[in-house]
């Protein structure tokens, strides 16, 4: 049990923060290119790019948490 | 007021709404103590998850209009310890239920997803009756 459980929560966190890390390099890149082009859509850009970070950084923030249970398992 | 504070203001209101809802719950239903504690304690967390994101992004966008060429980050790691800290301090210091503190977690951004894809809606459909002349 106590092995498993540490390989889950390696999986589980380390999968999510990669997911979220790919996720967030494409969202912010794009949004900083589109403000860089169109300075006066900053408004717009800013609120996308936050909704679109919410959306994907609450995955890997919930895996850190079920990987710190699995870990207390252990 | 841009676009992002007022959308950050909607999501405050929300969040302390449920905030007051799970303090009535709590009130109303004294055995479910741990679930309710646990969601107040996450939902506490998410929200200064949300206003810690929101510093971020509007750092991040005023550095790419001025053009300024920096290495800078999200600060994920600042917020993972965030959530990481609630759900810590649910189990060590009050024996709050650690999944209701993890369903807490996700109010805030729950919140910004939901309210985020509204008022597109809503712009876009302005946008398009714009066009047809309706408004004109």
């Amino acid at each position: 049990m106590g092995a498993t459980a540490l390989i889950a929560a390696a999986i589980v966190f380390g999968l999510g923060a990669l997911g979220a890390g790919i996720g967030n390099g494409l969202i912010v890149g794009r949004t900083v290119e589109g403000i860089s082009r169109q300075p006066e859509l900053r408004g717009t850009l800013q609120t996308t790019m936050f909704i679109g970070v919410a959306l994907v950084e609450a995955l890997p923030i919930i895996s850190l948490v079920l990987a710190f249970i699995f870990y207390g398992e252990a | 007021m841009d676009d992002l504070s007022g959308h950050l203001r909607t999501v405050m209101r929300v969040t302390f709404f449920f905030l007051s809802l799970c303090f009535v719950g709590w009130a109303l239903f004294p055995e479910r103590e741990s679930l309710f504690g646990g969601l107040v304690l996450g939902t506490a967390a998410s929200l200064v998850n949300a206003f810690h994101l929101s510093w971020k992004v509007q750092r991040a966008g005023a550095n790419a209009a001025a053009g300024i060429k920096r290495r800078g980050n999200l600060g994920f790691l600042t917020r993972a310890c965030i959530g990481l800290l609630a759900a810590v301090v649910a189990t060590r210091y009050f024996s709050f239920n650690v999944y209701g503190t993890v369903a807490g977690l996700f109010v805030a951004q729950l919140a910004t997803l939901i309210l985020g894809f509204r008022s597109k809606g809503r712009s876009a459909a302005r946008h398009f009756s714009d066009e047809r002349g309706e408004n004109n």
